[in-house]
Parts: C-alpha cells; structure tokens; sequence
C-alpha cells in the first residue's frame, strides 16, 4: 500500500551547510509522526522542503504515489498538505474569520463575472464559505474572537488560529511546526488534545515539538534529525533509549 | 442632542465669524461727508460658497446617508428587499452604491442647461465651468488613485511609475483617433485590454522575483515611455499629438464638451469603485490582502500568488489605461509630459493620504491633493476679483499668495512626513478589521 506520504532521501544544502541529508519518512493517515531534534538540526528545514517553500537537492516527495518535489507552495497545498509556521505567520490586518477564509481560496471558483457582480451563486458560496470557516474557528475554541483583527490575539490562540487556518485548506497531511512553543503546561495539554482531536479526524500529521512529554505522549513514531541527518526512527519506547539519541541530546559525558 | 452637535455649530459659528468682514458685508465710502458705511452684502458669500458647493452638496448626503443608515437601517431593509438580493445590490458593502448615488445626486447639478447665467443671476450657487473641468481632473485622479490602490494598498507592491500607464492609454486614443479613426468610446474598453495587456507583460518578468523589483521596473517604463514617445515621429516627439476634433464629447444630448466628459468621468469612477470594492470583497481581494500581509503564508495557504500579483496589477494598469483614455478626450491632447515621475509620484501620495488598501481613502486623498492646490492657485485671482477682499488683505500677503502654488511641492512634502510621523496609516486607514460577519 502506498503512504500518505513518502520522502525518498531528501536533501538540502545552504552553501556548505548540510541542512538534511538524506532523509526517508513514510506517513499514513490518522497516524502522528513527530520530527525532533536540538536545534539547528535541520527540521524546519525538512518541513520547507515537504511544503514547498525550499526546493530540496536531491531525493523525492510522493504524495499519494505521485511526485510532487519541486512544486510551488500554493501547489502543495492544493494537493492535501498544510502546514503551521515556527515564527507564526498570520495576516495581522485581517479579522480571525478572515484568515480561515483566505485558506479557503483553493476551494472557490473564481471566475470573473459573479465575482464582479456578487450573483446569487456567489453569495451561497461564500455563504457556505464562512459558516465552514466558523466551523473551523469553532473546532479549535476561537468562535468568540471571530471578528477581532488576529494581529491582537493572545500568543496561544495565535497558533491555534494557524492550525485552524491550516484546517481549512482541507488537507491529508497537516505539518505542524512546534506548535505548543512558549506556551505554559496547562496550554500545552489543551494542544495536545487538539492534535489527537484532528488526528482523529483522519489526517495525518507531521510535528515538529520540543515539549518531550507531548511528543512522547502522542506520537506514533519519532524520526530524530541532527545536524541533518536522521539518527533514529522508531516508536517512542525505541527512541527514548536509543543512545545516539541520548548523546545528540545531553552530550558524550552525561550520557554514560 | 446639543453637545453633540456641538462642534459642527461652533465650526460654522467659526466660518461665518472669519469670512463675515469679506465676504459678508461691503465697505461703501463716502466721499463727501469722508465716511465709509458698512452695508450687508452676501452675494460675496453666496459666490464664494457657490463655488465650493459641490464639496458641501457631497459632504451633506455622505453625512445624510450615514444618519438615515444609523437611524433607521436603510441598507438593512434595502439588504433584505428580495430584488436586490436577486440581482445582489445592497449586499455586503452599500459604500459602493453610495459613491453611485452621490455621483448621479451631483451630476444634475454640475450640468446645468445652457443659459444658466439665468440661474447664476436668480442666485443658485452653480459652479461654474472651470470648477467643472477642475473637478473632471479631480475624477480622473480619483480613477487613478483607486487602480493605484490595487496594486500598493491591497497587494502591497510599491509601483513609481503608474503615469506610464495614464499616458500609454493616452496615446493609445491618440494614434487610434489618428490612424485608425477610433472614437473615444471603443478606445476606452481598448485601452483598458491593452493596458492590461501591457502590465501583464511588465509584470511577468519582475513579480516572479521577491522584493520591490517592480518599482524599479515599472519607474523605467514609465521612463522609457516617454523618452519613446518624445523620440518617435509619429507621436509628435516633445509637441504631442493634437487630437482632430478636441470636442469629441460635443452636442451629445445638447450638453456642451466639459459637461459630458465630467459625466463620463464620474459614471467610469462609479464603475470603477464599484466593481474594485466588489473584487475587495471576494476570494480574490482576500488572496492580494494576504500577499501583503505575509506571502509565504499566502503561499502556504493555497493562494498563487504570481498570479494573484499579476491580475492585481495588469488590473490597475488597465484602469489607468482608461483614466488616459478620458483625458486625451478632455483636453484634446496628449502630450510625453504626462507620465512624469511627478506625476506617478503624486498618484502614489494619494494612496497613501488616503490610506493604503482603502478605496475611499484613495478617493479622499485624490481630492485632496488634487483640489487644494488648484484652490490655492485660484486664491489669487479671487482675492483680486473681490472688491472687499483685495482692499483688506495686505499687498504684500497678496504678493506672496501669487506664488503660493509654487511652494505646493514644499507644503506636500511637510504633509507628508506629518502624516508618516503622526498618522502612517493614511486618513481613513484600512477598512479591512471592521469586516464582521454579517451575512444572512
């Protein structure tokens, strides 16, 4: 059976800087796989590379079976992969309702006659438009801010506007970017939640964490960068005792 | 009810109280008995508002529109009538029909029949012929500035050379008229497809890349243009084309050269607004929004966004295309000095006046720019034609008023970086946050 998701030896260098060498994933649907690592291990790299942003140097991205490296971002996203930013990018000016609706772009015709003149079509459309992005703001608890500017929400509910964001793209494959990063324990478990929740849904997702407990407590596999390379994969148990694991993370002498 | 009111009463308390030894009474000497007796006298007044009416006749319903709006819902009840929503007037943004309405309200009292002198005399404060053509220009930057404000206000590419574009339509009607025996009205949707076409082209190479190369590129087009256009034989080179017959617009429906080309301008400006604020308001408008907030997100989200940069701007090149089109039918001729850097420089401080992404700030500050200096260059005159005023104001104020438009650039340039420091979102800022859910 083919994966959701296949990475055949992706790599990327930036001048001399091996930032992923050769790295080998397969997903399936309804399945976590967390990517970790210290930092500059190359992970948001890796995610740029899947996404579209990067065009990796060597290797392949399958999708379904199909080749999909070297297409544009808005490509990407078009064939069932979002994805969350590190440093979050949302649409600052834009209420909260607004940038789900932005997301919906690949779904709307956009022909240029109703669009001028809002006919009766378009108005079902973007009817039905705001009431699935509601749905959306609603799935992750952010209903009550639906009109605010994003730009001016709290830390948290930012990332969770971006997952909410990403949601309504529709997509197979979500790639979540540290998505619990500077939020406090009781935030924290709430996102996990969250992410079982979408999981559950069917999708399958990619995250990169650096919260060990969450990443240990929800996903189904790890794969372990540093400095580029992948040095584990495996199932959380495995990896927790891996020792190259241990040494890239607490150093040579401790790890004794 | 009063204190709120307050403000406008003390304002025109204030108006009446500077202007009232001007214009409100006249000084009457008295040579025999060397006295001077002061006499009521408002027709001072009544021409001097007379003129401006237009700023106050539009002011009014804007003001009118928004209380009847506030008091009792009328673009609710107009929402909910079951024709409009068929053909989809009143929807979501009753601006744009404001704009129509205010448009087609002035209109009947900018063109006025031929022997309105009568009018004039019988005391209706028409305006007159050159406010006319003063506001037919103040349309066409308008136009302008609200094609500007696709491409720097919602999609956030700064372009410096959008005359180009002005004059390319321009001459397009110009050599048209001359070779081809265009008239005006099939070359305005013409120049609208070539323009488009032009800007298509331009952009294609430079909005692919990332950053503000489209300045740059557009700045020497607008450059390159004009150098062109004063290089070739068939443009005239510096003199410019002359076109056959400047009265294109005369005889139609008894209404003199200025009076339908204003019409024109105005109902080109209402369709202008009106479908901008339509794309404003749709998938599209949200995908050039997002570019300028942060591409790579737009990206990530699904939007395309050359694509999306390329209709935004081969957009606004076409609207500017058109604007040329009018002018060249307005004056009669076409001329390289169009699409000076001055000018694409002046288009873009409008946008930014008014406020980046906001079509009504761009409207605002199109009449802004435009119509203050032209006042202050009337100011001279008038002050000279009016018996009160010249004898109050000092000669030397006088004087220095002649050459009060010569310091425009320099008064601009103080507005300008008040602006930058005090209010760098423009006049009206962006509408964009106060977009709620409002939709049945």
């Amino acid at each position: 059976m083919t994966p959701l998701l296949e990475t055949r030896g992706l790599s990327k260098t930036f001048g001399g800087l091996k930032a992923v060498q050769k790295v080998d994933l397969r997903i399936e649907a309804n399945r976590v796989v967390s990517v970790i690592g210290p930092n500059g291990a190359g992970k948001t790299t890796f995610f740029n590379c899947v996404s579209g942003i990067y065009r990796p140097e060597s290797g392949s991205i399958l999708l379904d079976g199909h080749n999909i490296t070297g297409r544009k971002p808005h490509q990407v996203c078009r064939r069932g992969i979002a994805r969350t930013f590190q440093n979050i990018r949302l649409f600052p000016e834009m209420s909260v309702l607004e940038n789900v609706l932005v997301a919906q772009f690949k779904h709307r015709s956009i022909s240029p006659l109703p669009l001028l003149l809002h006919s009766k079509r378009f108005r079902g459309q973007e009817h039905a438009s705001r009431h699935e992005a509601l749905g959306f703001l609603d799935f992750v608890g952010l209903t009550q801010y639906a009109n605010s500017p994003s730009g001016s929400l709290a830390y948290g509910l930012q990332r969770r506007l971006e997952i909410a964001r990403a949601l309504a793209t529709r997509p197979r494959l979500l790639l979540l970017d540290e998505p619990a990063a500077g939020m406090n324990p009781q935030e924290t478990v709430e996102m996990v939640q969250l992410v079982s929740r979408i999981r559950d849904k069917g999708l399958a997702i990619l995250l990169i964490e650096h919260h060990m407990k969450m990443v240990m407590a929800i996903s189904d596999e790890i794969l372990v960068l540093d400095h580029g390379n992948p040095i584990a994969h495996g199932t959380p148990e495995q990896v927790r005792k891996d020792p190259l694991v241990i040494r890239a993370y607490l150093g040579e002498e401790i790890s004794e | 009810m009063l204190s709120r009111y307050r403000p406008y009463i003390l304002g025109l308390l204030g108006v009446f109280a500077i202007t009232f030894p001007f214009l409100w009474l006249r000084l009457v000497p008295n040579f025999a008995n060397n006295t001077i007796a002061v006499v009521w006298a408002p027709m001072h007044a009544f021409a001097f508002f007379g003129d401006l009416s237009t700023v106050f006749v539009v002011g009014f319903f804007i003001w009118l529109y928004v209380q009847l709006n506030r008091r009792f819902g009328w673009g609710k009840a107009l929402a909910r009538n079951p024709v409009c929503q068929k053909i989809g007037l009143f929807w979501d943004d009753n601006w744009g029909w404001v704009a129509v309405i205010l448009l087609f309200l002035v209109l009947p009292l900018s063109i006025r029949p031929n022997g309105s002198e009568a009018w004039r005399a019988a005391g209706f404060p028409w305006i007159s012929t050159s406010t006319l053509g003063l506001l037919t220009f103040a349309g066409l930057y308008m136009v302008l500035a609200v094609g500007l404000n696709i491409t720097v206000g919602m999609t956030g590419l700064l372009v410096l050379g959008y005359a180009g574009f002005y004059a390319f339509g321009a001459y397009v009607f110009a050599l048209g008229q001359q070779h081809f025996f265009f008239p005006w009205w099939l070359a305005g949707p013409f120049a609208f497809l070539l323009g488009g076409g032009a800007g298509y082209l331009l952009g294609l190479p430079c909005l692919r890349l990332r950053g503000d190369y489209l300045a740059i590129v557009t700045l020497g087009f607008a450059e390159a243009f004009r150098e062109l256009m004063r290089n070739l034989d068939i443009t005239g080179g510096d003199k410019g084309i002359v076109l056959k017959d400047s009265s294109i617009f005369q005889g139609f429906a008894g209404l003199s050269n200025q009076q339908v080309c204003y019409a024109v301008t105005a109902i080109i400006l209402a369709a202008t607004v009106f479908f901008i604020q339509r794309l404003y308001h749709s998938p599209v408008g949200r995908a050039w929004i997002a570019i300028r907030e942060n591409e790579v997100a737009a990206a990530a989200m699904g939007v395309p966004v050359v694509q999306m940069k390329l209709l935004a701007f081969s957009l606004s090149a076409a609207v500017a295309a058109v604007a040329g089109v009018i002018y060249g039918a307005k004056d009669g001729f076409v001329s390289p000095a169009m699409c000076e850097f001055q000018q694409s420089i002046m288009i873009l401080a409008m946008v930014i006046l008014g406020g980046l992404g906001n079509s009504y700030g761009a409207l605002l500050g199109a009449a802004l720019l435009y119509l203050v200096p032209e006042y202050l260059k009337a100011l001279p005159s008038m002050i000279q034609n009016n018996s009160v005023l010249s004898g109050v104001v000092p000669k030397f104020v006088q004087e220095s008023f002649q050459h009060l438009s010569d310091y425009r650039w320099l008064l601009f340039g103080v507005v300008m970086v008040l602006m930058m420091l005090y209010r760098p979102q423009g006049l009206l800022g962006s509408a964009r946050r106060k977009t709620e859910i409002r939709y049945p």
